[in-house]
């Protein structure tokens, strides 16, 4: 899962609390709060799946668990139809 | 066209009132002694007719049944029908909204047995004169302060639900100390409607801005525990996963006489009455209705103004329908609240499908 973007049908809109993912065919909404919202700005200034990987190892020293957090939440997006992804 | 199933029945056992609140929606009419129960009148289903349209509401996949009304608790046999459900399936979350001034006979007692979901009674201050004024009824508070207090005696779920024509923040403020003191589990703060007797309390107008900083202010200093009943799209993002939505497409509401409408519109609007359960099959009703059709389709699908480019519309469906459509006689009108947000250019643009260019 390299190059990740938002579907054309997909806008992602931000807010002073957090952000929400909004699917202009299908009406489905996602709020998203903390570090996804940070993850999802990430995606909309287009960055690859390994830079938001590198930026997060950053902001976040401590946390061991990063890289499979990150991939669970992108899956989370794929499934929902908010991301595509290309290898 | 898929036919969803039928989850949340309204049940209205009483299409009259013992008091004559000056914004009630339904303006029904008064009945004689204030705070006595009345006997079943002979238009009003029976207890036993009340447990056919459980048998076959379940069927179409009912899961949650709320009295309302009217006053659901004038009835005197009440405890019959609230019975009835509660023992029809073990399943079924059984809510109520009343006004908490009536106790029919072994209303405490069938609680105990079959403990209702919630409770959410009517209270418009923290003065009793306040309160007795608008509910055009000397001696109200009192017994609806009583009755609040037995039920967070008994355990039982109760949110006090709390009108409010003026958008002062401070009466609301009193209102959530006296909710916490007493142990009540919420506070819900309902504007007050441009519908039935609201409609001349509104006409002193109130801008919508007022009501969205009032709700603002509220949001800030009480945190989650006061929920305002405004639209999506003026709640913080954190509010909208815990604001509860208007289940219109699973949802129908049962009249006293058996009528069967979307919910209590059928009250005010005879147009909308699609049948009558003592008569009608429920699954052809809710198969077969012209109207609950046209529901299916234009919902939100035809939604006309802002509410047609709002991303909250699949869930928020128009807020209240039935509301909207009183105003205009179309399902696929805008609620007044964000029509006016968006004509004085305060509807958040974020939540706009296509944000103004
Ligand atoms: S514009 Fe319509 S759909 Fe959107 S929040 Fe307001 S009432 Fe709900």
């Amino acid at each position: 899962m390299e190059k990740i973007c938002y579907p054309d049908n997909v806008v992602f809109r931000e807010e002073p609390e957090g952000g929400i993912l909004f699917n202009v065919d299908t009406g489905e909404l996602k709020l998203v709060e903390g570090v996804a919202w940070g993850i999802c700005d990430f995606i909309e200034k287009r960055l690859l799946r390994d830079q938001i990987l590198q930026k997060l190892r950053e902001l976040y020293p401590d946390e061991t668990e990063i890289e499979k957090d990150l991939d669970n939440f992108l899956e989370e997006l794929v499934e929902a139809g908010f991301l595509l992804t290309e290898e | 066209m898929n036919i969803p199933p039928l989850k949340h029945l309204y049940v209205n056992p009483a299409g009259d009132c013992n008091l004559a609140c000056k914004h009630c929606w339904i303006a029904p009419r008064r009945s004689e002694i204030p705070f006595q129960t009345r006997d079943r009148l002979e238009t009003e289903f029976s207890p036993e007719q009340f447990s056919g349209i459980l048998d076959q509401a379940v069927e179409l996949g009912l899961t949650n049944l709320k009295f309302t009304g009217g006053e659901p608790l004038l009835r005197s046999d009440f405890t019959e029908l609230y019975r009835t459900a509660s023992e029809h399936s073990s399943n079924l979350i059984i809510d109520i909204e009343t006004n908490g001034t009536l106790v029919p006979g072994g209303l405490w007692d069938v609680f105990e047995e079959h403990p209702p979901g919630s409770v959410a009674v009517s209270l418009d201050s923290v003065t009793a004169e306040e309160h007795d004024d608008f509910r055009n009824t000397p001696g109200a508070w009192k017994r609806t302060v009583a009755f609040t207090e037995e039920l967070v005696d008994r355990k039982i779920s109760t949110q006090i639900i709390m009108s409010s024509v003026t958008f002062e923040v401070q009466p609301v403020l009193e209102m959530a100390i006296f909710c916490r003191d007493t142990g009540v589990s919420s506070l819900k703060i309902n504007p007050v409607q441009p519908i039935g007797r609201g409609k001349r309390l509104l006409e002193r107008k109130t801008s919508i801005r007022t009501i969205i900083s009032f709700a603002d202010e509220l949001h800030r200093r009480c945190g989650m525990s006061v929920i305002v009943d405004i639209p999506p799209a003026f709640l913080p993002l954190n509010r909208i996963k815990n604001s509860g939505w208007c289940p219109i497409h699973n949802l129908l509401g049962i009249l006293p006489d058996g009528g069967i409408s979307f919910c209590g519109i059928g009250f005010s609007c005879s147009e909308l009455v699609m049948g009558n359960f003592l008569q009608d099959d429920l699954e052809d009703v809710w198969s077969d209705s012209d109207l609950l059709k046209k529901l299916r389709l234009q919902v939100p699908a035809e939604f006309e103004g802002i509410c047609g480019n709002c991303i909250h519309k699949n869930r928020c469906l128009g807020n209240c329908v039935m509301q909207n459509y009183y105003s205009s006689v179309d399902f696929t009108s805008t609620y007044w609240m964000c029509r006016e947000a968006e004509e004085t250019g305060i509807f958040p643009q974020t939540r706009k499908i296509k944000p103004d260019a």
